[in-house]
């Protein structure tokens, strides 16, 4: 991408009234632009080692979401875009990150690599929620879950189809066992879900 | 590794921040493919939250991500709410996927479908595409529209939202919302020459079914009638006019005036302007179930009224 298209794009934000879809299409085009241009700096380079890159991209969403707001204090007389992105990168929104990252006990310790790796299974000392949830199915206190069912057809009830979707069985499967439209049967789960959600809650709260 | 695609797309980098947050969602869940799913889920919601933010659209984030933890066992559903206007569906797709997955338990009740694709390890997310219903559940990302018809989307969504939106065919049933007033009513202390003018151009006969409200300029003095008129045609068409006139004593329309036609993607489809007119129409046609919306713009101000046929 390049300056002029760049500045293209910015002066087309600023021509359109805040909340147009013109606005919003030609700033998408200039963030995208802007990422993709390979010309964001990297400001402090060689510093905060394994955290650096958590650092910048703290920044980088930050900016983007700075420029998107604030594309009327563009000055295209003054500086092509990407130096101005630079710029607020480098002497705003990177040094700010800095902070943010930093205050972040978890990070400042150990590298995020590991970080992402070690909590990216479920934690044993809690009961698994899907586990209480499947419980609550199957317990049906009130035989509620079992007699919500399609009209005139008691097999296709909520209980019978919740278990079913949480074999992964496919819409079109139980359809065909159950002898009810895909549709039917989605939409009628969709009204249980919302219908039951609080006996749901409730359970796993106590 | 970078996204690759060609289209408009809006890319945001992920940081173990964010990442967290959303793995702390997952955790809450023992089966892998669950945790899988609630992760992938929120990290979706989280960027198009993100790009609404950016975009001046107004979410209710806190909502979506507070909401039922138990439903998410049962149901593969990622629902934005955006302010006043509905739920937004954000799928997420892998780096190497090319088929979006759009479960039935989430076909009803929204009011569109944004897809975000991340790279390999979620370092990126890229929103790829928007469509507006879903009716498969696998949807190849080369058929999902530009992130332009989502914007476009909202600006219609909420050009419905200044004033409820007007349902043309209940006036056939003789079905009139106020503030739609007869004709003869929102003219009735006008100039009697006047009238009676306008009169000739406008008046119930036959299976026309005529309609008209104020709409205040919020100009001094600037007051203006907007009429809609509609008749049957080949079925199931129907023919619609939009008019404007000038009301209280004022015998021409300020000028400038412009009437505009939106159609249901937001585009202006039509548009008339008003010079030295004594009013301004514009004439169409549509079927039962269709939307579209009449903007009226004076300088920089702008009404909008948002119609279902």
């Amino acid at each position: 991408m390049d300056d002029e298209q760049l500045r293209q794009y910015a002066l087309e934000a600023r021509s359109h009234p805040r909340q147009s879809p013109e606005r919003q299409l030609a700033l998408t085009r200039l963030v995208e632009g802007i990422f993709h241009s390979g010309r964001l700096c990297y400001p402090r380079r060689g510093q905060f080692r394994h955290i650096y890159d958590e650092i910048r991209n703290e920044a980088i969403q930050n900016l983007f979401f700075f420029i998107c707001n604030n594309i009327d204090r563009y000055q295209p007389e003054r500086a092509p875009v990407m130096r101005w992105a630079n710029y607020l990168l480098a002497c705003r929104f990177f040094e700010e990150a800095i902070g943010i990252v930093l205050g972040d006990p978890r990070l400042r310790t150990e590298s995020v690599d590991n970080y992402d790796r070690v909590s990216h299974t479920h934690r044993d000392r809690e009961p698994s929620l899907s586990q209480l949830v499947k419980q609550c199915l199957e317990e049906d206190v009130n035989g509620k879950f079992k007699n919500k069912c399609v009209k005139n057809n008691p097999q296709a009830n909520f209980k019978e189809i919740a278990k079913r979707r949480l074999l992964k069985q496919k819409w079109k499967d139980i359809a065909t066992d159950l002898g009810v439209r895909a549709s039917t049967l989605s939409d009628f789960y969709q009204r249980c879900l919302v219908e039951f959600s609080s006996e749901f809650k409730d359970y796993i709260q106590n | 590794m970078t996204i690759l695609t060609t289209s408009l797309g809006f890319t945001v980098p992920l940081t173990a921040r964010i990442k967290n947050s959303a793995r702390q969602k997952a955790q809450k869940y023992s089966e892998p493919q669950i945790r899988e799913r609630i992760y992938r889920n929120a990290l979706a919601i989280w960027t198009v939250n993100f790009y609404c933010q950016c975009m001046g659209i107004e979410t209710e984030f806190d909502v979506s991500s507070s909401s039922n933890l138990a439903i998410r066992v049962l149901a593969d559903i990622a629902e934005l709410p955006l302010k006043n206007l509905g739920k937004l569906e954000c799928r997420a797709v892998l780096s190497n996927e090319q088929v979006v997955n759009v479960p039935m338990e989430a076909w009803s009740d929204r009011i569109g479908y944004v897809a975000v694709q991340f790279s390999d390890s979620f370092n990126e997310a890229k929103l790829v595409g928007f469509v507006k219903t879903a009716d498969t559940e696998y949807l190849p990302l080369n058929q999902w529209h530009s992130l332009g018809e989502f914007l476009k989307h909202v600006q219609f969504l909420n050009s419905g939202q200044s004033s409820s939106r007007t349902q043309l065919s209940q006036w056939f049933d003789r079905m009139f919302a106020t503030p739609w007033e007869a004709v003869e009513t929102l003219f009735s202390s006008q100039l009697s020459s006047q009238y009676s003018e306008f009169g000739a151009n406008f008046r119930n006969v036959g299976t026309q079914v005529r309609r008209g409200k104020r709409l205040d300029l919020a100009r001094a003095n600037q007051e203006v009638a907007l009429l809609v008129g509609l008749e049957p045609a080949k079925h199931p068409e129907i023919d619609i006019s939009v008019h404007i006139y000038p009301m209280g004593n004022q015998s021409y329309l300020p000028r400038d005036l412009c009437l505009e036609v939106i159609d249901e993607t937001g585009e202006a489809v039509m548009q008339a302007r008003s010079r030295d007119s004594k009013n301004i129409r514009l004439e169409f046609s549509g079927e039962p179930g269709e939307e579209f919306s009449v903007k009226v713009t004076l300088g920089d101000f702008s009404i909008t009224e948002a119609f279902l046929i």
